[in-house]
């Protein structure tokens, strides 16, 4: 019975029934299933698949994002549930900072890189678009994440991942965090240039670089 | 098999007005009736003598009256349906579906495995018949090249036995130039469908028949033809005239010079046989003065295609026409260029068939990966036809109000619902970042296509033939060898 809802939660992420996963949330909730086992082994499987399916080719990223929204509400309704000891015990990858820079609002790019490095398991915070200088400064100090993400979509905007960096610099706090840059205009040489770690050149490459700079599996 | 629906074609066009078709029409008749049409078969002029025709014997000549062609215009039959071994690929003619064909009886092919051109071979009808089969874009089968590995008297027995043992949709062929020939390809179709009656009811093979431009029909070409009318086998009458070689230089007197010709192949066949299936063809690509060769997939082949269509249709017949042709020598921007070119015309103007697709070198060179790129032009050309949809849900606005500004609809369910709908989904084309695609192998067009073209071989497989049935159709052949020899 138990084993059948935690099925049931995988599947509905991998059918992108984003409905029918909030309802099973709720069902195993009554049922007394253990919440960090219907997310690992229910929710997160099933995003595992549909994220193999993406990276195959097989499925298109509208399909992710629905099976990531599944995901992220079903997860929603049981974590409340989840005991204080096994959230201390629950393994996170790596923390990830992300933001598009100050002077540009372009949101997909960025938006598709923070949903699958949570599909990936990573931990993400998505400070959103037009993000000033002083604010990944700031954020980086008080959250302290492993990883900053940093998108720009126009050749006069991309100028200021070079001013982050150099204010991390300037901070102290360059080398406790890894950078990588993506969007259009960005390069593989522009990334070098700025003293980057990685460069992503679509939102795979994007999340491939971020789990070879922490290291994950 | 439903070929691409009419229905949810959205944009359409003419090249001709009504008043174009009246005229070409009118001239037709004219022509027929003053300059006539040489047949060299005293068998077929026997029959137009017999209807009325004034027939000049020393020189093959007829001049046929134009109530005989209004006659047969009656008496044809308007849709007719290419059964297929397999039903579920079955291509019903009926002015409503666009339909793509294969192109056929090319002589040379470039090895899959040497890449060397070289005579084409029956292996090469069996590999492309598997790839035509596998994808949907292909509708009917027309073996693609010649198996020259076989001694000519029953070459074209052994293409269509390659036909049938690897692709379970219908198999059309232009081969047939003695009526013998045709009586063997008619038991070997018998062989797999179990009766003639039941072959005239599902005919699982047609046959094209190529007119001699200008005015001119090959006797035994076209007594073959009657062999196939004679048991209902849907037979297609195919000019094509060359602009400023074989035909007049202006394509509506080209467009006159096609006419004259099937319909006069029309006559015959309907006074022979009243109410045989026959489907107009037409193939007209202008000849390039400076290179002496048949300029095919220029887009004069485009529009005459599209306009033959329209006359057919005006008809009331089902056409089959060119198109998805190139003289390119290898895959490639001209031959991506001049297939597109030469084929969004007839699908826009909705011909029921459209053939061309998989031979280079203006119809005369396989090279099996062309087959999997133009089915990929064809999407594309069927994706522009089908248009924009308005409607209360394509305008999407409670969508828009959900998501509102400086949201996304990516996450939305609209999305997924209508996705497939309303975007072309790329097989081959490359969209990716530069850093993914020279990561990937930095491949172009082709050897994508090579990728695609390893799959299907690897992977798929057409219900093969029964066992008796296969073994029956090799002691035909094996009968045939002796009968047919020269």
């Amino acid at each position: 019975m138990k084993k059948e809802i935690v099925n049931k939660l995988m599947n509905s992420v991998m059918s992108c029934d984003v409905e029918g996963a909030v309802k099973t949330a709720e069902e195993a909730l009554k049922a007394g299933v253990d919440p960090v086992e219907a997310i690992e082994d229910g929710l997160a499987k099933g995003i595992r698949v549909v994220g193999d399916r993406f990276g195959a080719g097989e499925a298109f990223l509208t399909e992710l994002m629905i099976a990531a929204q599944a995901m992220k509400q079903a997860v929603a309704v049981l974590e409340p549930a989840i005991s204080k000891r096994a959230r201390a015990a629950k393994k996170t990858l790596a923390k990830i900072m992300i933001g598009t820079v100050e002077g540009d609002i372009h949101d997909i790019g960025k938006t598709i890189v923070t949903t699958m490095l949570a599909v990936e398991g990573f931990d993400v915070v998505d400070l959103g678009v037009d993000v000033p200088v002083e604010t990944f400064v700031k954020k980086t100090k008080e959250l302290k994440p492993d990883v900053i993400g940093m998108s720009a979509l126009m050749t006069t905007t991309m100028l200021k991942m070079a001013d982050v960096i150099k204010a991390l610099e300037k901070e102290g706090l360059r080398r406790k965090v890894k950078v990588v840059v993506g969007g259009a205009p960005t390069s593989k040489e522009w990334a070098e240039e700025i003293g980057a770690d990685g460069h992503g050149g679509d939102a795979m490459e994007a999340v491939k670089i971020t789990k070879e700079l922490v290291r994950a599996p | 098999m439903w070929g691409f629906p009419k229905e949810t074609q959205k944009i359409s066009f003419s090249v001709l007005s009504r008043d174009d078709l009246e005229a070409i029409h009118w001239a037709t008749l004219d022509i027929l009736e003053t300059t006539g049409i040489r047949i060299h078969s005293e068998k077929c002029l026997g029959i137009l003598e017999e209807a009325g025709c004034t027939i000049d014997h020393k020189n093959h000549l007829a001049l046929i009256p134009s109530h005989l062609v209004e006659e047969a215009l009656r008496k044809k039959s308007r849709t007719i349906r290419l059964c297929a071994r397999n039903p579920k690929h079955d291509a019903n003619l009926d002015g409503r579906h666009v339909y793509i064909t294969t192109d056929g009886n090319g002589t040379t092919t470039y090895d899959p495995n040497t890449g060397q051109r070289r005579a084409s071979i029956k292996n090469d009808i069996a590999k492309s018949a598997i790839i035509a089969d596998a994808l949907d874009e292909v509708h009917i089968y027309w073996p693609m090249v010649s198996s020259q590995d076989f001694p000519g008297h029953v070459r074209h027995l052994h293409d269509l036995e390659a036909c049938f043992a690897n692709t379970e949709k219908h198999v059309t062929f232009e081969t047939t130039m003695r009526p013998k020939e045709a009586l063997y390809q008619i038991e070997m179709a018998t062989a797999i469908i179990g009766s003639k009656e039941e072959l005239g009811k599902r005919p699982i093979i047609s046959s094209l028949h190529c007119t001699n431009a200008p005015l001119q029909l090959h006797g035994d070409c076209i007594e073959a033809a009657l062999e196939f009318a004679k048991v209902g086998v849907p037979t297609m009458f195919f000019g094509m005239p060359q602009p400023g070689a074989t035909g007049p230089v202006t394509l509506a007197g080209s467009i006159v010079v096609n006419n004259a010709e099937v319909l006069s192949c029309l006559v015959i066949a309907q006074l022979a046989y009243p109410g045989a299936p026959v489907i107009y063809g037409a193939g007209i690509a202008a000849f390039d003065m400076k290179a002496c060769m048949r300029a095919g997939g220029g887009p004069e082949h485009g529009l005459t295609g599209a306009a033959l269509g329209e006359l057919a249709m005006y008809y009331g017949m089902p056409s089959i026409v060119g198109g998805f042709v190139s003289t390119a020598k290898t895959p490639g921007a001209q031959a991506s260029y001049d297939k597109f070119t030469s084929g969004f015309p007839q699908v826009f103007s909705g011909c029921d068939m459209i053939a061309g697709i998989g031979l280079l070198d203006d119809c005369t060179t396989l090279q099996l990966e062309e087959i999997v790129i133009d089915a990929e032009i064809v999407k594309i050309i069927f994706r522009l036809a089908q248009g924009i949809e308005v409607n209360d849900w394509t305008l999407a606005l409670d969508v828009i109000r959900k998501v509102g500004p400086g949201g996304n609809f990516l996450a939305e369910r609209h999305t997924l619902d209508y996705l497939r709908k309303e975007h072309f989904i790329p097989d081959l084309t490359d969209r990716r970042s530069y850093e993914a695609w020279l990561k990937n192998g930095a491949k172009d067009i082709v050897k994508r296509a090579k990728e695609k073209v390893k799959m299907i071989l690897d992977k798929h497989r057409p219900e093969p033939l029964e066992k008796d049935v296969a073994e029956e159709i090799r002691e035909i052949i094996k009968r045939a060898d002796r009968d047919l020899l020269p």
